[in-house]
């Protein structure tokens, strides 16, 4: 069963492909592809060259906690807190917030200026007593109109940035070059395939949560199979393919790690050691 | 309605387009001049050795374009994919010139924008210019916009790809971390602007990206 459903799952997300592009296409693509990727790589290695990313956030907050963000970039407003960025993936993006929206009060609180404060400040002020994964309630005005909007506050990015690995310590999904978070993408991986697992498809794989494995990797370190659900990473859940790389890349050459999955609808977990040498890069 | 970047690239590439975009395009000498720009954009790439494609790659893209007044049989859906992550990677190509170390300099009258450059001939300089900050929070804002309009929904996506965004969304999250908390960190004026040129600069990769992966599926 589970078998059918991947081929028709793979048949319906890429015979279109298949039937319109020939395999010569395919090789140009490919290599197009990697040029695309390359070039965004190189993009970020830049930009990241170009200043000291985090050192000066950890410095001033310190590294040892787990500063809370809503992912935006503020100014100040007549009428409260302008979001002048909303950084993508972010909870206040998943939230829906946008730029140019006015942020009018937090959790029943009023952000204006009217006790002589900065209403920036105020909100920075009260996110100081907030936890990443608590969830906060933006007034906003948006064209005029006022409503409400529940963000999940999340981690601060910076102490992966400043040290390549957060004070949570190993697989937990936030490790990455001291400033740079392209070291080795994933090199022995690269080709893998996956897709977040939707609730129509979970029932024939016997969870409706999880990472679909689509294609599972040349390199077999990981023991993956086409058609396995990824359901953990040492214990940590997957919210989607972007936060399970996350997880996999925060591991170092020669680390254990295990991989709870669904595999013909029983769960198992796969004990994985990885080889000491090299990322496969 | 003004058309986006990604408009034009799609007038560029031929692919159909709304009538009020082909008549806007069509109208309006600065679209294009614009659209010229895009051509050329797209020509400037072959002299960049950082990204310079696999031999014979460009050349074939060339010959599909030529084809494109042909009868399309059964490659509709081909030449637009390679039409998109060809003009990605030329844009994301010129980034990295105008970032290297011996990029001209230029006047900080530029305009903040990825396809500004009107002016004849191949010169890109002017797009990497040191705009104005209302420019960069402007065009942060316009390429937030382009993301948001990238329709997206669970598909399959390649590891490496994933990876390549989930790093862009980082590193802009930590970007926006530190414009919060630019008072405090008692960042100046000059960082602050540097900062949100980054912004704008990852933003436009990770547009790049995001779009020429949502066109996997777009047939």
């Amino acid at each position: 069963m589970m078998a059918f459903a991947l081929t028709l799952l793979t048949l319906a997300l890429t015979a279109g492909m298949a039937q319109a592009q020939p395999a010569q296409g395919n090789a140009e693509l490919e290599q197009a592809r990697q040029q695309l990727e390359a070039a965004a790589r190189k993009i970020a290695e830049l930009s990241a060259g170009a200043a000291q990313p985090a050192v000066d956030i950890v410095r001033e907050f310190g590294a040892g906690g787990r500063r809370a963000v809503l992912g935006i970039g503020i100014e100040d407003d007549a009428d409260g807190v302008l979001v002048v960025s909303v950084s993508p993936g972010g909870g206040a993006d998943q939230a829906g917030l946008e730029t140019g929206d006015v942020i009018t009060a937090m959790d029943g609180a009023t952000l204006d200026s009217s006790a002589g404060s900065s209403p920036a400040e105020l909100l920075i002020g009260q996110m100081a007593n907030v936890d990443p994964g608590d969830a906060v309630v933006l007034t906003i005005v948006r064209d005029g109109e006022s409503r409400d909007i529940e963000v999940e506050a999340q981690a601060s990015r910076a102490p992966r940035f400043a040290f390549g690995r957060s004070p949570g310590g190993r697989g937990d999904g936030s490790q990455f070059a001291p400033g740079f978070p392209f070291r080795a993408p994933l090199g022995r991986w690269a080709d893998m395939e996956l897709v977040e697992l939707t609730p129509g498809l979970g029932t024939y794989f016997g969870t409706d949560t999880g990472v679909l494995v689509v294609r599972a990797p040349e390199d077999t370190t990981l023991t993956l199979q086409d058609g396995d659900v990824i359901l953990e990473i040492s214990g940590r859940v997957p919210m989607g393919v972007g936060h399970a790389l996350r997880i996999l890349n925060s591991f170092e050459p020669g680390e254990q790690l295990e991989l709870t999955i669904m595999r013909n609808q029983r769960r198992q977990t796969l004990e994985v050691e990885l080889p000491a040498s090299d990322r496969g890069d | 309605m003004r058309p986006s970047t990604i408009d034009l690239l799609r007038v560029r590439d031929g692919e159909p387009v709304d009538a009020e975009i082909s008549r806007a395009v069509e109208n309006d000498p600065a679209l294009r001049a614009e659209l010229e720009a895009l051509k050329r954009t797209q020509q400037a790439l072959r002299d960049l050795p950082a990204v310079a494609p696999p031999p014979g790659v460009w050349d074939r893209i060339a010959a599909h374009a030529c084809a494109q007044a042909e009868p399309p049989g059964g490659s509709r859906w081909r030449w637009p994919l390679q039409g998109v992550i060809a003009a990605s990677i030329a844009v994301l190509a010129l980034w990295i010139v105008a970032r290297s170390p011996e990029a001209p300099r230029v006047d900080d009258s530029a305009p903040a924008t990825i396809v500004a450059d009107q002016g004849a001939g191949p010169r890109v300089a002017p797009v990497f210019g040191t705009p104005t900050y209302a420019a960069l929070i402007e065009e942060s804002a316009r390429l937030e916009r382009e993301l948001d309009g990238i329709t997206y929904q669970p598909q399959v996506v390649r590891a490496s790809t994933a990876t390549i965004i989930a790093g862009l969304e980082d590193q802009i999250g930590l970007i926006d971390e530190r414009l919060m908390f630019a008072r405090r960190l008692g960042l100046s004026p000059t960082q602050t602007r540097a900062l949100w040129q980054q912004r704008v600069e990852l933003m436009n990769a990770l547009v790049q990206v995001r779009y020429a992966d949502a066109q996997r599926f777009a047939f």
